[in-house]
């Protein structure tokens, strides 16, 4: 018997321990919401650079719609499934007026992509113009974004 | 003049039969955020394989024995289980990762969601693994590989810096941004995706099925050392793509659609067409080779008869194995995993797992019993121990370097 | 590769343990899960009588020699079944090849059956139990355990020759104790270092008796007749 109290015991320590790593409802630390906000600015910022080359290169007539209209749906998921886990981060006190910036800047991102997505996949041109506008835009801005923040962080 | 057709045709499938999906995905990522500076890596990985390659295919004409029998024999049967586990846990991932990368492809392709292409390609994965002979499904699916090609010119097309590039490959330096920890992740994953113990498995099976004898082995060395490397070639211009297409907007590869990006750009609609029948090609030529391995592993290790050169009927257990993971890696797929973050995981397994199959091949290749007058020479044995050591330096590293750097974030 | 039922000796272990066997028309029928072993009362040395297979030969050998824990789950799986831990078993003269496989002179079709029980005068075990036991004796050269049985071949059993008696683990020799090969370097170096105590032990005067079954542990005579592990030869 006594192995396997050993054996529940190991277990119910794993178990715990690897409770501990589950996140909490606490505020993030300084160091790892910089971390969380660089990875997630750089997962956007290669959303909107990879939706900007596919909508160029599709008016140049490079590229097939099936293929754009996929890509551009896979970038946005790429996007959303990182802005969410961010949002529902807690910044540090400090950050918080940088986290609401970062926060409102991603929202922009994901509306600029949803935008493009829906002009890939209806096939209208115009819109897909309107659309690389938004897209450029958004790409300019967060780029300044994450790098005021590294600067920031210096 | 039939046999050099023969030879042509064998090196022509080694190349396209080289690139998987763990190729494509970490190549490309890679190259977007390392440029070229991990060439040297994939080139230490491509001679891994070519040597190792190349033993257990010469241990299969010798011997008549496929790798995972050697396995059981030189490890026992405990240590031989825990490598069975591990070998089928990657060999499966890596599975999954292909079929789902065949439907991402197909989803390119076709706009059609992938979830409702996946259950298709599982059904016509299991109709070749069942009904089509092994040289055809081996030839048909590797010269279409070839189609990859396309990402040599794309990057020659798109005109890079070549001295830049050429002094990127010899040097082992990182980009001011990056880590050494991601560099060194980087590089166990990128030794990973080209030695994949699967590789070795279907090798040295497929020695057995084809009936490799003594004369073959002539034949067998040109796929390894000239197809191999060629292969390899293709993984570096993929990286090279994405490299010159992809990094200067500091785009990180995350979906199959952007390893495909860079030869949209440089060679249009066409280039793109090929380069996504490329993907399809390729990934479903690993799907059947890593479903046929699942089966060769498991009955190798249990001593039921396996292969395609004796009618279903008379394998029938083979088949039964071969069903269920193809039922399996689907269901897996069908609830909705990135296939690309599965194989990120099948590569850094495939380091941890490499070991306990190369090393008694190391062993049985010199063993004058099995081998004969075939046995390693000075060379084998000497390129053979380096490999020793790197691949169980991979091994120890892989799973520290995962969790440091939170899969290369 | 050469048939080692010409050559005469083969080692248990090395030769015959987990190779596949293969019928008369190179199929395949399973592995050698492992070795049936029979002690005489009359005195002739030990043999190995029959290949066994199944799952009731492998799990044993899976499960530690004082535990059991893995064999007894296997046989609560199926507690109803009265032969659920008699493997199946192939006997001797069937085999016809030894190599890279256990060849057999016969088809597949329906060839494999229990393990009869033992007959008069003999007591059955199996070659997986008695490997890996510790060796007492009262001979300064012997320490360690078992490793390896080196056999001989007759007409229908394979005979008891030597004990390959050493530190390590059984298997963890690799063949480098034949000594006809040597590579590569640094692998041939470690298991001969590892193995540099190595001996062999007649096992004329053996029987089931100096054996400590449940405990592990063979018992040999101070004067048995000990002498080196060809390495080198």
């Amino acid at each position: 018997m006594g192995g396997r109290v050993r054996l529940i015991a190991a277990v119910v320590a794993v178990l715990l321990l690897g409770g501990c790593g589950v996140r909490s409802g606490a505020a993030e630390s300084e160091s790892g919401w910089r971390t969380e906000v660089d990875q997630t600015l750089g997962t956007a910022v290669s959303s909107l650079g990879t939706t900007m080359l596919l909508l160029e290169n599709q008016a140049d007539g490079h590229l097939t719609g099936n293929y754009v209209v996929v890509a551009v749906r896979d970038t946005l998921r790429t996007l959303n499934t990182e802005a969410q886990a961010f949002e529902s981060l807690q910044p540090p006190a400090s950050e918080a007026a940088a986290n609401r910036r970062a926060v409102e800047a991603l929202g922009r991102a994901v509306t600029a992509l949803n935008a493009a997505s829906t002009a890939a996949s209806a096939g209208d041109r115009r819109a897909g113009r309107d659309a690389l506008r938004d897209v450029r835009r958004a790409y300019a801005a967060l780029q300044d974004l994450r790098d005021r923040l590294t600067e920031a962080a210096r | 003049m039939k046999r050099l057709l023969a030879l042509a045709l064998g090196i022509l499938t080694a190349i396209g039969g080289f690139v998987d999906i763990g190729d494509m995905v970490v190549n490309a990522q890679v190259g977007a955020r390392f440029d070229l500076s991990l060439g040297l890596v994939v080139a230490v990985g491509v001679l891994g394989i070519c040597v190792f390659a190349e033993m257990s295919g010469r241990v299969a004409v010798c011997s008549k024995r496929a790798t995972f029998d050697l396995v059981r024999e030189r490890l026992g049967p405990r240590v031989g289980l825990l490598n069975l586990v591990a070998s089928l846990i990657v060999t499966a991932l890596t599975f999954v990762a292909e079929i789902g990368g065949v439907a991402l492809a197909l989803a390119l392709v076709s706009s059609v969601n992938d979830l409702l292409i996946i259950p298709l390609v599982g059904l016509l994965v299991w109709l070749v693994l069942w009904r089509a002979k092994f040289s055809l499904m081996e030839n048909v699916l590797g010269l279409l590989g070839l189609a990859l090609v396309v990402f040599a010119v794309a990057l020659w097309k798109l005109g890079p810096d070549w001295s830049e590039l050429g002094h990127q490959l010899a040097t082992a330096d990182k980009p001011a941004d990056e880590t050494w920890t991601t560099y060194a992740y980087y590089s166990v994953a990128l030794f990973g995706a080209a030695m994949t113990p699967y590789e070795v498995f279907f090798f040295s099976s497929g020695g057995v099925e084809e009936g490799w004898t003594e004369k073959d082995l002539g034949t067998m060395r040109a796929n390894v050392f000239v197809g191999f490397p060629l292969g390899g070639l293709l993984s570096l211009a993929i990286a090279g793509c994405a490299s010159v297409a992809l990094g200067p907007l500091a785009i990180d590869v995350a979906s199959l659609s952007q390893v495909a990006l860079p030869v949209g750009i440089a060679l249009g609609k066409i280039g793109l067409a090929v380069a996504l029948l490329g993907f399809v090609a390729a990934t479903f030529g690993a799907a059947c080779e890593t479903g046929l391995s699942t089966g060769y592993a498991l009955a190798q290790y249990f001593g039921f008869q396996w292969g395609k050169y004796v009618r279903p009927g008379e394998a029938t257990r083979f088949h039964v194995v071969l069903v269920v993971a193809t039922f399996l890696a689907v269901g897996v797929l069908m609830t909705g995993v990135d296939p690309i973050l599965v194989t990120e995981a099948s590569v850094v397994g495939s380091a941890v797992a490499l070991p306990l199959t190369y090393f008694p091949i190391l062993v049985v290749a010199n063993d004058i019993d099995y081998m004969g007058a075939h046995r390693n020479g000075l060379l084998a044995n000497f390129l053979g121990t380096i490999y020793l050591v790197l691949v169980f330096v991979a091994a120890v590293a892989a799973i520290p370097l995962l969790v440091i750097t939170g899969m290369g974030a | 590769m050469d048939n080692r039922l010409d050559s005469g000796a083969l080692d248990a272990a090395l030769h015959l343990l987990d190779r596949q066997v293969t019928d008369k028309d190179g199929l395949l029928v399973c592995k050698v899960d492992d070795l049936e072993v029979s002690f005489y009362a009359d005195g002739s040395p030990p043999a190995v009588t029959r290949i066994l297979t199944g799952a009731a030969a492998l799990v044993p050998r899976m499960s530690s020699r004082t535990g059991h824990l893995l064999r007894e789950r296997w046989t609560s799986l199926g507690i109803q079944y009265a032969d659920r831990d008699v493997p199946l078993a192939i006997d001797l003269h069937l085999v016809g090849h030894v190599g890279s496989d256990i060849r057999l002179k016969v088809g597949r079709d329906g060839l494999l059956d229990r393990q009869p029980p033992a007959t008069e005068g003999t007591t059955l075990r199996r070659m997986g139990e008695l490997l890996g036991m510790r060796v007492s004796s009262g001979h300064p050269e012997l320490r360690g355990v078992l490793l390896d049985v080196r056999l001989e071949s007759t007409a229908d059993r394979f005979v008891f020759r030597h004990l390959v008696v050493g530190p390590g683990r059984p298997g963890s020799l690799l063949g480098y104790d034949r000594g006809d090969f040597n590579g590569p370097w640094l692998v041939a170096a470690a298991v001969k270092r590892m193995h540099r105590h190595v001996r062999l032990a007649s096992c004329a005067a053996i029987e089931e008796a100096d054996i400590d079954w449940d405990r592990g542990v063979i018992r040999l005579d101070g004067d048995t007749a000990v002498g080196p592990a060809a390495f080198d030869a």
